[in-house]
């Protein structure tokens, strides 16, 4: 009876969970071989962009907890700041050089058009990132960041709704909003990258796009 | 903490009609680009045994 | 690759038949968060982060009184940048600086949803601050006189500002001809220098209810105005400051001054903001050797020339040509012919030559 249960097509639960089991059996959400394709330095900076992200979430929560004028005055402070601005370099360089290889490589291909669109999206959400928290250094960065920046948020109608002057304001686009929407967009592209699986290279000569010989070596 | 002390004037590093660098901002291209390239041609650790043991597991299979 | 059968897709790293190596995924986060955690760490105990110190009305007021005294007459009268903006602080613009490319007026569309009446919100309210109300009176007489005559008093004002020595940072502005404005900004810079206007514009009382204030608003536009809008002949910084306009009778000569903008790009002490001007790159530099938001350098590319320099509309043109070149980014793949050009490069047998070097020795003929 349980069976008949489980299988019903009208159980959206079991259906979600069906799906959910073949795009991401825990073999492939949490892999333990790749294709031997994976041999390169350049694999290591997708997950280089996301510790990065790591780091900036904890470096960003110590400075959130103390408040936005902490660490102008305190050594400690400068020191967590200081993590969370070098993060915030090394982030965007290894989304960078993570980009590079996947535009050379068409990492697209094979129905990854999604895992590209998402990763995009995160670096977007990312720009923003930055932008809302150069704002919210409370020094002079933020004093003429958020005054020159005015004019662009305003000619394209978003000046009401992201006043970068508002120190307010800007804590919540920068501490909760925007990271929330980087970690969203970054979860669902890693979602599909394991689902899709890592894109394989050009079929070579003599072999299928699955790395299968097409036919017997010769033989003399 | 700081050892190295960045509170000075900025330098340029590049100034040629309307396209200008700072050396800091260069520094950060020029290394974007070096990255690019060890990821190109530096293999994975492993990778170099991994290659080889396919290699002659292959010419075994194609014997 | 989803078929439009029964049969499932399925992964690539499922449907490979050729050689595989075995990977590590826990430890590659393990590694790469360890690294990560160690350049971090050395960069941040080597070089720390750049803090400038932030600007104030109290050292505006004192390190350049004729700029601070110049750009406040410009509030009292709404004829500043700020005053004159249009959308979204004001109904309208007075000087025709609203950004718009035919019926294409985003700015306009959203409204005027942060007010601001300079007038009001950076002059008259601050000075109610002041205990006494010591003000009051010269702010009526302003404010019930005809434009002309507010006009006459401040040509008078302006010339007497112009020939003021400051003497060991007095305001001695003579006061004739001028009516009630000598008064209020001799006050206004007698707050300013005290550190009152500071607190006086960030918690600016328009109701009981509000006490604790984040909004920096009113005290940046204030600033913003600094050398007619950043205009001026004494600002430091190239021409893109050009694009702010400004009411045609607020153009000065020099010896106003230009105090905010120039901090910018004097590229001294206690900033070191050398580049940080919209032609210069400004999106992408930071203050002294740091690096910036190179990574803005497409965005901040538009800035450099042609209509990003000279136009009105610099902003919007900016803006919607970074919008224009990011739609090809984002839909690469669904994009034909731009979608081939990368494998065209060939660049992709460098990045996998292991696979190729492989697939082509157990080709080879023995």
């Amino acid at each position: 009876m349980s069976e008949e249960l489980e299988t019903s097509s009208s159980n959206l639960t079991s259906a979600i969970r069906r799906e959910a089991e073949a795009s991401w059996p825990y073999e492939r959400l949490m892999p333990s071989e790749e294709p031997i394709y994976v041999s390169r330095l350049f694999y290591l900076f997708g997950s280089t962009a996301l510790m990065s992200f790591v780091a900036l979430v904890a470096s960003g929560l110590i400075l959130a907890v103390a408040g936005p004028y902490w660490w102008h005055t305190s050594r400690i402070g400068l020191f967590v700041n200081s993590v969370h601005f070098w993060s915030v370099q090394l982030f965007f360089f290894a989304i960078f050089v993570h980009l590079g290889s996947s535009l050379f490589t068409a990492a697209w291909r094979g129905g990854r058009g999604l895992t590209w669109l998402f990763g995009a999206l995160t670096f977007f959400v990312a720009v923003l990132t930055g932008l809302t928290g150069y704002v919210l250094q409370s020094n002079y960065d933020a004093q003429w960041i958020g005054q020159q920046a005015k004019d662009a948020m305003n000619a394209v109608g978003l000046g009401p709704f992201l006043n970068l002057m508002n120190l307010g304001s800007v804590t919540g686009w920068h501490t909760t909003l925007l990271p929330l929407g980087v970690a969203g967009f970054v979860t669902v592209h890693l979602l599909w990258v394991r689902r899709h699986g890592v894109v394989e290279p050009p079929p070579a000569e003599g072999s299928d796009e699955h790395g299968a010989r097409l036919a017997p070596p010769e033989v003399r | 903490m700081p050892w190295i002390n960045l509170d000075h004037p900025t330098h340029l590093m590049l100034q040629w009609g309307w396209l200008l660098v700072t050396r800091a901002n260069f520094v950060a291209y020029a290394l974007l680009v070096l990255c690019f390239l060890a990821g190109m041609f530096v293999r994975l650790p492993g990778a170099k045994g991994d290659l080889e043991r396919a290699r002659i597991e292959a010419e075994r299979a194609d014997r | 690759m989803r078929r439009h059968n029964r049969a499932r897709w399925v992964s690539s790293d499922v449907a490979w038949r050729g050689p595989r190596r075995p990977y590590d995924l826990a430890k590659e986060l393990l590694f790469v968060g360890g690294f990560v955690a160690i350049v971090v760490v050395a960069l941040s105990l080597a070089f720390a982060s750049p803090d400038p110190p932030p600007v104030s009305f109290r050292q505006w007021a004192t390190a350049s009184p004729k700029d601070f005294l110049s750009t406040t007459l410009a509030e009292v009268q709404q004829t500043s940048l700020s005053a004159t903006y249009g959308p979204p602080y004001e109904s309208s613009a007075q000087n025709g600086s609203t950004q718009q490319f035919g019926p294409i007026a985003p700015e306009k569309w959203v409204g005027t949803q942060i007010p601001v009446h300079t007038f009001n919100d950076f002059v008259a309210q601050p000075l109610s601050t002041v205990p006494g109300q010591p003000a009051a009176r010269a702010l009526a007489t302003w404010a019930a006189a005809s434009p002309a005559q507010q006009q006459a008093w401040s040509s008078a004002y302006l010339a007497n500002l112009k020939a003021a020595p400051f003497r060991a940072g007095r305001d001695d502005v003579i006061p004739t001809g001028s009516g009630p404005l000598s008064r209020i900004l001799s006050l206004q810079l007698g707050l300013a220098r005290s550190g009152g206007l500071d607190a006086a514009l960030h918690v600016n009382e328009t109701s009981a209810a509000i006490w604790y204030s984040n909004d920096q608003t009113y005290p940046l536009l204030y600033l913003g105005d600094s050398g007619q809008g950043g205009t001026g002949p004494d600002c430091l910084g190239p021409a893109s400051y050009g694009v702010n306009h400004i009411d045609p009778s607020q153009r000065l000569p020099k010896g106003y001054g230009c105090w905010y903008y120039n901090q910018a790009v004097a590229n001294t002490a206690p900033r070191y903001g050398g580049y940080l001007d919209g032609s210069s790159w400004g999106v992408v530099n930071e203050v002294g050797n740091w690096p910036g938001a190179w990574w803005l350098f497409p965005y901040s590319f538009w800035y450099q020339w042609g209509p990003g320099l000279t136009s009105q509309s610099a902003d919007l043109w900016a803006m919607a040509m970074t919008g224009l070149v990011s739609l090809p980014f984002l839909f690469l793949p669904w994009i034909p012919g731009l979608r081939d050009l990368p494998l065209k490069t060939r660049l992709y047998r460098i990045f996998w030559r292991d696979y190729y070097d492989l697939q082509e020795r157990r080709g080879r003929r023995r």
